[in-house]
C-alpha cells in the first residue's frame, strides 16, 4: 500500500493557478525528487502537503487515511514533517528548544535525552545552547532537519535543502539524508533545483511545469522527454524547432 | 528567571510587609502601580511570549469592571463572588472572540483589539443597566482592614500573574507559544496546534485583565465608560511594558513601578501639562527602544 | 418617504466630507504602511488653526484652506522626517504606540492653548438653510459637502495626472520596483505624509465649519478615517468615496433611527466585524497585514 497518495489536486491564488491537477504516489520509505523551473508549483505542492496552503480541489490520502482537511499540526503528529526554502527557526529559541517544541508537541514528548539524540544525529549537539538565530545556513538547514525529525515522521517533505550551500555542505547533507534514510526508512520528498545531488540520492524524479505533471520516471528519462525540455527552454526551444529541418 | 526576575520577585514580596512603614498617600500610590504591573504582566503573556499585540487588552479591564460592579448593585452579590463572575465573564469573552481575532496579524490585529475596546465602552455608556454615560456608584468598602485590602488585592493579582509568567518562561506551554510568536507556520507543521495555544494566551491575559478591572471598580467606587475603557491606560501599560523589557518575566513589574512613580512626581508637581508629559514621554521610549524588542534579552 | 429622501442626502453630503477627510490617512497607510492613530488630531490641530485664524484676523475658514494645507504639508514633513523614518522598519505595533503618544501629545497641547471648552467657528452663513421641494439643505452642510467633492477631486487628479501621483502610487505597489525605475521612495514617503498631513489639516478646516469641537475629539476621527479606509480598501480615491459614503449613510441612519448615542457604537461595531471578516476590504486593494 502506498504511504502517500496524491490525487488531482488544484489550487490558484487570484487569477495564477499554481497546480493543475497534479497526481502522484509514493510508497513507505521511498525517495522522490519533485523538479521543475521557476514558478512551476513545487512549493505549493509542498504546502498542499504539510498543510499551510489548502488545495481547492483534490485529495491526499497519508497512510491510508485522507488528510487533506486536517490542520498542519495535526498532520506533523502523524508524521509529516517539512522544512522550508527559506529556513523558519525559531531565532530567539535555543538550538534545543527548537528541538524539543516538535518533540513535545508533535512527537513522542520532551524527552531531553532523545532531543540530544537527534542533534547528536545532525551534528549540532555541540551547539545545543546556542540561540538559534546565530546559527550558519548549513547549520540552520541541519536543525530544520532535526526539527522535522523529531516528530518521528513517516514522510519528510524538504524544500530546497541544499539551495544556497557550498560544495562541501551539500555533500554532508546528503550524507545526512542517506544515513537517516537508512536508519529511519522515513519516506522522502525533495524539492530541487540542484539536480546533481538530488540525482545522487534518488531514481525517481517528477517534473512539474505550469502546475502540471510533465514527466515521471528515472533521470535519465528527462533529457529525452520533449516536454521537460520545452519547459526548461521555453520559448527559444519554440523558436529552435520553427527553424529546424 | 533571570537575576533582575529574582530581584523583582523579592522586591514584590518586600511589598507584603511594607504597609505598617507607608503613608495613606504612597499606600495609594504603590496600589496604582501595582494595578499597573498586573496589566503589563497580563499582557506580557500575549505579547511578550505570543507575539500579539493587544492595543485594547484594557476592554476586558472594563468588562471585568463592570460586571463587578453591576452584580454588586443591582443583584446585592458580595464582592468576592462578583469579582469572580466579573473575571470569568472576561475570560469567557477572551475565550469566544479569541478565534476569529487570533486570526489577524500585527497592526490588524492591535487595531482589532481597540475597536473592540472602543466599540464596549460606547456600548456601555449607552445601556441602562450599567447607568450609561452617569456610571456606577458602588458601597464605600468598610470592613476590616480599610483601604488596605485593595493594596493586598492587586498585590496577590501581580504576585499570580508574575508566577504565571515565570511558569510560561519555563514550561513547555510556554515553548508553544514562544514558537508560534517566532514562526508560527514553523509551529504549527511541527505539531503545535497553534489555535489552541492563542487562544489560551489571550484567555489568560483577558482573566487577569478582567480581575483587575473588577478589584479597581470597588476600590475607586465610582466608575464610568471613559474610566474603564480609557485607552490612556492602554498606553501606559505598553510603555510600562515597554521600558521594564517585553519577554521577560520581571520587566513588566518593574516598569510599572517606573512609570508610576514618575507619572506621580510630575502629576504632583506640573498636574497641568500630565498629558503633554506622558504623550511625550511615549514617543522618547519608543525612539529609543532599539529595534526587535524581543532580542534585548 | 421625504424623511428618508431626507437622511440620504445628508448621508451623501457628510459622507463627501468623510471620505475627503480620509484620504490622508488611506494614502499615508498605503503608501508608508504607516497607521497614524495621530490623524484624527491633526484634524482637530487644523480646526483649531481656521479658529485662531478667523478670530484673530476674520479670515473665513473656507479661504484659509490653502494655509491650513500648507502648515499640514511642513507638519507631515517634520515628523516623516524627525520621527517617523526612524520607526518605519519596527513591528508594525510600535508605530502605533509612537501616534498614539503623538495623539496625546497634541490633544493635551491644545487643551494647555485652549481649554477643553468646545468651540465653534461663527461663520456668518452657520444657521442658514433653504428649502429644495421636500428637503431642507443647511447651507453649511452643502458648502463642506461642494468643498470636499472638489478637494477629492483635486487628490485624484494629483495622483493620476502629475508624475508625483504616478510615483507615489508606483511607491505604494511596490517600493523596490519603484527604485529600479528611478523613484526613490524616501523622498515619496516625505511628500505623502507632507500631503497626508495637509488633506488633514485642510479637512480641520470644514469640521471646524460642521460642527463644534473640543481638543479631545481626535481619537474618534481616526476612528472613522480607519473604517473608511478599510471598507474601501487602501490608499485609491475611488475606496475612500466608498468607505466615506458607507460611513455617512450609517452615521445618518442608527443617528436618525437609534438615536445619536448608538452612532459611535455602530461605526465601531462595523469596523471590528470589517476586520475579522474582511480586512481588505469591499473593493479589495493593497494589504500589508500579511507580510
Amino acid at each position: 500500500m502506498s504511504l502517500l497518495v496524491v490525487r488531482d489536486v488544484f489550487k490558484s491564488f487570484g487569477g495564477n493557478v499554481a497546480l493543475k491537477g497534479v497526481s502522484f504516489s509514493l510508497g513507505e520509505g521511498e525517495i522522490l525528487g519533485i523538479v521543475g523551473p521557476n514558478g512551476s508549483g513545487k512549493t505549493t505542492l509542498l504546502n498542499v502537503l504539510s498543510g499551510t496552503v489548502r488545495q481547492d480541489k483534490g485529495s491526499v490520502f497519508f497512510g491510508g487515511k485522507r488528510v487533506d482537511r486536517l490542520s498542519p499540526h495535526v498532520r506533523a503528529r502523524m508524521g509529516i514533517g517539512r522544512t522550508f526554502q527559506i529556513t523558519r527557526l525559531f531565532s530567539n529559541l535555543t538550538v534545543l528548544e527548537n528541538v524539543l517544541v516538535p518533540l513535545h508537541y508533535g512527537g513522542p514528548g520532551s524527552d531531553g535525552k532523545r532531543a540530544e539524540e537527534i542533534l547528536g544525529m545532525v551534528g549540532l549537539l555541540h551547539m545545543k545552547d546556542v540561540k538559534a538565530g546565530s546559527l550558519s545556513l548549513a547549520q540552520r538547514k541541519r536543525l530544520e532537519l532535526a526539527r522535522a525529525l523529531s516528530l518521528n515522521p513517516r514522510l519528510l517533505l524538504l524544500d530546497e535543502v541544499f539551495a544556497g550551500l557550498n560544495p562541501v555542505s551539500v555533500r554532508e547533507i546528503l550524507d545526512l539524508l542517506r544515513r537517516i534514510h537508512s536508519e529511519t526508512g522515513v519516506a522522502m520528498i525533495l524539492v530541487e533545483h540542484v539536480l546533481k545531488a538530488l540525482f545522487q540520492i534518488t531514481r525517481r524524479v517528477i517534473v512539474l511545469s505550469e502546475g502540471r505533471v510533465i514527466y515521471e520516471g528515472e533521470p535519465e528519462g528527462m533529457a529525452n522527454s520533449e516536454e521537460v525540455i520545452k519547459a526548461y527552454l521555453g520559448e527559444r526551444y519554440e523558436a529552435f524547432r520553427g527553424k529546424g529541418p | 528567571m533571570g537575576r533582575h526576575d529574582l530581584v523583582v520577585l523579592a522586591g514584590l514580596l518586600a511589598l507584603s510587609i511594607l504597609p505598617p512603614f507607608l503613608t495613606d498617600y504612597l499606600e495609594r500610590v504603590i496600589t496604582s502601580a501595582l494595578l499597573l504591573a498586573s496589566l503589563a504582566l497580563a499582557q506580557n503573556i500575549l505579547l511578550g511570549y505570543t507575539g500579539y499585540p493587544a492595543f485594547g487588552s484594557v476592554a476586558f479591564f472594563g468588562v471585568g469592571g463592570y460586571v463587578t460592579a453591576v452584580l454588586m448593585k443591582d443583584l446585592s452579590l458580595p464582592f468576592p463572588l462578583a469579582l469572580l463572575c466579573g473575571t470569568l465573564f472576561s475570560g469567557l469573552l477572551a475565550l469566544l472572540i479569541a478565534p476569529p481575532v487570533m486570526r489577524l496579524k500585527s497592526h490588524y490585529f492591535a487595531i482589532t483589539t481597540l475597536a473592540l475596546q472602543l466599540a464596549l465602552g460606547e456600548l456601555v455608556a449607552n445601556l441602562e443597566v450599567t447607568g450609561g454615560a452617569q456610571g456606577i456608584n458602588l458601597p464605600i468598602y468598610r470592613g476590616p482592614g480599610g483601604y488596605l485590602i485593595f493594596y493586598y488585592l492587586f498585590w496577590t493579582l501581580t504576585l499570580v500573574a508574575f508566577l504565571i509568567n515565570a511558569y510560561v518562561e519555563r514550561s513547555t506551554f510556554g515553548y508553544a507559544l514562544k514558537a508560534i510568536r517566532e514562526d508560527e507556520v514553523a509551529a504549527e507543521t511541527l505539531g503545535v496546534n497553534t489555535l489552541l495555544f492563542k487562544t489560551a494566551s489571550f484567555t489568560l491575559m483577558a482573566l487577569i485583565t478582567g480581575c483587575s478591572g473588577g478589584i479597581y471598580a470597588y476600590w475607586i467606587t465610582y466608575i464610568d465608560p471613559t474610566s474603564m475603557f480609557d485607552p490612556v491606560l492602554s498606553v501606559k501599560m505598553f510603555v510600562a511594558l515597554l521600558m521594564g523589557g517585553v519577554g521577560t518575566v520581571g520587566g513588566p513589574v518593574a516598569g510599572a513601578f517606573v512609570l508610576e512613580v514618575v507619572s506621580e512626581t510630575l502629576w504632583g508637581q506640573f498636574p497641568r501639562v500630565h498629558g503633554l508629559i506622558l504623550g511625550l514621554l511615549i514617543v522618547l521610549i519608543v525612539l529609543i527602544i532599539p529595534k526587535g524588542i524581543w532580542r534585548r534579552r | 418617504m421625504d424623511t428618508v429622501l431626507q437622511l440620504l442626502v445628508e448621508s451623501l453630503f457628510l459622507g463627501t466630507f468623510y471620505a475627503f477627510m480620509s484620504l490622508g490617512f488611506s494614502l499615508t497607510w498605503g503608501v508608508l504602511n504607516i497607521i497614524n492613530l495621530a490623524y484624527g488630531s491633526y484634524i482637530i490641530l487644523g480646526a483649531y488653526l481656521a479658529y485662531t485664524l478667523h478670530i484673530y484676523l476674520g479670515l473665513d475658514p473656507v479661504l484659509s484652506l490653502p494655509l491650513s494645507f500648507t502648515g499640514g504639508f511642513l507638519l507631515g514633513l517634520f515628523f516623516q522626517r524627525f520621527l517617523m523614518n526612524r520607526v518605519m522598519n519596527l513591528e508594525p505595533f510600535m508605530v502605533l504606540i509612537l501616534t498614539f503618544g503623538l495623539d496625546i501629545f497634541i490633544a493635551n497641547a491644545l487643551n494647555l492653548i485652549f481649554r477643553a471648552d468646545i468651540r465653534s467657528i461663527d461663520v456668518p452663513y452657520a444657521e442658514r438653510s433653504h428649502l429644495l421641494g421636500p428637503l431642507i439643505i443647511t447651507e453649511v452642510k452643502a458648502l463642506v459637502f461642494v468643498l470636499s467633492l472638489i478637494l477629492t477631486a483635486l487628490v485624484y487628479l494629483l495622483l493620476h495626472r502629475t508624475w508625483t501621483g504616478r510615483a507615489i502610487r508606483a511607491v505604494a505597489l511596490d517600493r523596490e520596483g519603484a527604485r529600479t525605475v528611478g523613484v526613490s521612495p524616501e523622498k515619496i514617503f516625505l511628500i505623502t505624509s507632507g500631503i497626508g498631513t495637509g488633506i488633514a489639516l485642510a479637512s480641520g478646516n470644514l469640521y471646524g465649519v460642521l460642527q463644534g469641537f473640543t481638543p479631545f475629539d481626535g481619537g474618534m476621527l481616526t476612528v472613522k478615517a480607519f473604517l473608511v479606509s478599510i471598507v474601501g480598501g487602501l490608499g485609491r480615491v475611488e475606496s475612500a468615496v466608498a468607505g466615506g459614503l458607507f460611513l455617512g449613510v450609517l452615521e445618518v441612519f442608527t443617528g436618525f433611527y437609534l438615536g445619536e448615542g448608538w452612532k459611535f457604537f455602530a461605526s465601531l461595531i462595523v469596523m471590528f466585524l470589517f476586520l475579522i471578516l474582511r480586512p481588505r476590504g469591499l473593493l479589495g486593494g493593497k494589504y500589508y497585514g500579511e507580510t
